[in-house]
């Protein structure tokens, strides 16, 4: 159990990298500041919104972080159950859908599903569900296959059921792996839900939409530099856990 | 092979007639029965979507008793055949995807017989559920057929064929999507060539711009550093706020130089969305030329040199061919991001099968929709399938020379 519940950790890297981003995005979040940097953009004009700016940021974050917990939720339990002995058909069959995953353009996704579930935040949901479930599925398969097979075996030895084997052996080796799947998984809904805009559901992508369909630069810039913003503090911050998990 | 515990129920009885079937593990007759449960509910579920036009509300049309009949059959066949008869299931499962594609045509041509011109028969939930479990179950008789041999492989890929046949006889003609293709006929191929045009010029660009970019970085690890670095931070940009933080800076170069005006660049267009597409797929490039110059064993350099090459021919005639197969592969990475930025492309007037995508989006026409989605999906599968190909290709060749 010692490479599990170790106190002495290394010592930790500088954390402050990380923070710069998600600095930058609350600053650029002050009330009235981005809008009147960009008023030369717009001709002069200062670019309004109906909805404030860190109201789109926040629905534009629950969105993605919500459809995070249900591909943890559907994600983890699916790649465990894939990669138990003797599953190794239903184990390609789940690879393969995630390849085809990666493939398919997300707008086509997000498309696709308009005319079965009408417009708004329901097919964009769809599509962060099955953007999402991707990388964490795969990387959750190849995080648990990577598991050492001595170390699995010493376990056994030790008389550990196959329940206790997977909670206090495998979930936390394949961690990291898993981890760096999340990751990715989030910074690619946040430019997904950028999209949605596009079907309707509210978020960053919303001043981005609109900008470009009233040809408003101001607005186009708003909504792109917050979605840049929010997607590099994200992977920041996510990076940072990460690299916490990893020096254990 | 058979290496494997005979599992349960197959192994207690093992007669002759089961021999065959006890060679598979009980989970690849799951994958069967997973592909057979969506069959089975597409039977009962609204087939055909028939509407007066394009935008009105229609009605949901069923298969008639005979065809659910026939489905439920088809679906169940292949199921049990798992179980049974293993080597009916490749055949079985083309014949079952094939069914599906022929209903989709046959049904929207009897839901269109003897209505107006501009009836419009869309497929509804029965077809893509009946489709998407038959994909599964063809999935699942291809790992069938290759633990069987033989010409087995091959029967999987059988619906294929079938498919092809069918479009090219018109038997989708009434498909409401192919309706839609025939009113825009020269457009969708415009449209589809600027599709073309973009990703293979950005692909191009980034090619250009990342190969010298991963040889210098691969020999200095401060510079790889820093390259993928930048790289990567704007790989992590949605492509879409991407695209829109382009158009500042461009158009205020084409406003600052008119001569650049003269040649295209402006902020909304084609030139914002090579520009963005161009840095999106360097980071593959990159990357993968990285890893792939570093990856080369320096064992095989060293006999390189003591051949007597000097460094200009250790890198043309040793490094570099054992690098290009894993290199091409963040190529193809590449190219299939850049289809899905390209269909976005359309939001700053660059064009691209994204046409089709929002003026569906906009005016609430479903077909519009899916002629822009279906071939930029298609279009992303196929460009998969193909550099893959050429990997393999490119690895046999130059990594065994």
């Amino acid at each position: 159990m010692t490479l599990l519940a170790s106190d002495t950790r290394r010592p930790r890297r500088s954390i402050w990298p990380a923070l710069i981003w998600p600095a930058l995005l609350l600053i650029c979040l002050i009330p009235g500041l981005l809008n009147r940097a960009v008023s030369s953009l717009s001709a002069g004009q200062v670019p309004t919104l109906d909805t404030p700016l860190w109201k789109l940021t926040l629905s534009h974050l629950g969105l993605v972080l919500l459809a995070e917990v249900v591909v943890l939720l559907i994600g983890v339990p699916l790649a465990v159950a894939v990669t138990r002995p003797g599953r190794e058909s239903l184990m390609r069959l789940a690879e393969a859908v995630a390849g085809l995953g990666q493939t398919v353009p997300t707008l086509a996704i997000l498309a696709l599903a308009v005319p079965a579930l009408g417009f708004g935040v329901r097919p964009t949901l769809l599509g962060l569900l099955l953007y999402g479930l991707v990388p964490v599925v795969s990387n959750g398969i190849a995080g648990l296959l990577a598991v050492d097979k001595p170390t699995l075996d010493a376990a056994r030895g030790m008389g550990m059921t196959d329940g206790q084997r997977l909670r206090r052996i495998e979930l936390p080796l394949s961690l990291p792996v898993l981890l760096a799947g999340v990751r990715t998984s989030t910074v690619y809904n946040v430019g997904t839900a950028t999209i949605g805009a596009a079907l309707g559901a509210s978020g960053l992508g919303t001043p981005i939409i609109e900008g470009l369909s009233q040809q408003n630069t101001g607005l186009v810039v708003i909504g792109a530099l917050l979605a840049a913003l929010l997607a590099l503090s994200l992977d920041g911050l996510l990076g940072l856990a990460a690299a916490e998990e990893g020096q254990r | 092979m058979n290496s494997r515990p005979l599992a349960g129920a197959v192994g207690e009885h093992l007669s002759p007639a089961l021999s065959s079937a006890a060679r598979f593990s009980p989970d690849l007759q799951l994958v069967l029965w997973l592909g057979a449960a969506p069959m089975l509910a597409a039977c009962w579920l609204p087939w055909v979507l028939l509407r007066p036009n394009r935008l009105a509300a229609g009605e949901f049309l069923r298969l008639p008793p005979l065809d659910i009949g026939l489905g439920l059959l088809a679906a169940l066949a292949t199921a049990l055949a798992g179980r049974f008869l293993p080597r009916a299931v490749p055949l079985l499962a083309s014949f079952a995807l094939s069914l599906g594609a022929w209903w989709l045509g046959s049904r929207s041509g009897a839901a269109v017989q003897g209505q107006a011109e501009f009836a419009r028969a869309s497929v509804s939930s029965g077809v893509w559920l009946w489709l998407l479990g038959a994909a599964m179950t063809v999935y699942g008789a291809g790992l069938v057929g290759r633990r069987l041999g033989g010409a087995q492989p091959y029967l999987a890929w059988l619906w294929l064929p079938a498919v092809v046949l069918m479009a090219l006889i018109g038997h989708f003609a009434s498909w409401s999507v192919v309706a839609e293709y025939r009113v825009q006929h020269d457009r969708f191929f415009q449209e589809l060539g600027r599709h073309l045009y973009l990703i293979l010029v950005a692909l191009g660009l980034a090619t250009l711009i990342g190969a010298p970019l991963a040889v210098w970085a691969s020999r200095n690890a401060r510079v790889s550093g820093v390259v993928l670095g930048v790289a990567g931070g704007v790989q992590t940009v949605p492509s879409l706020a991407l695209l829109g933080l382009l158009i500042a800076p461009l158009s205020a170069l084409a406003n600052a130089v008119p001569a650049l005006r003269a040649v295209g660049v402006s902020g909304i267009g084609v030139a914002p969305a090579l520009t963005a597409m161009t840095l999106y797929a360097l980071l593959p490039v990159l990357r993968n030329g990285v890893v792939a110059l570093r990856g080369v064993l320096p064992g095989v350099l060293d006999a390189a040199r003591g051949m007597g090459m000097t460094d200009n021919q250790r890198f043309w005639r040793v490094q570099l061919p054992l690098a290009l197969p894993v290199w091409l592969s963040g190529i193809r990475q590449a190219a299939v991001m850049l289809v899905g930025v390209a269909s976005v492309a359309q939001l700053i007037g660059a064009g691209g099968l994204g046409y089709f995508i929002f003026s569906g989006l906009q005016s609430g026409a479903a077909d519009l929709i899916l002629l822009g989605a279906l071939p930029a999906a298609l279009l992303a599968i196929v460009l998969d399938i193909l550099l893959r190909g050429l990997e393999t290709l490119l690895g046999r060749r130059l990594g065994r020379a």
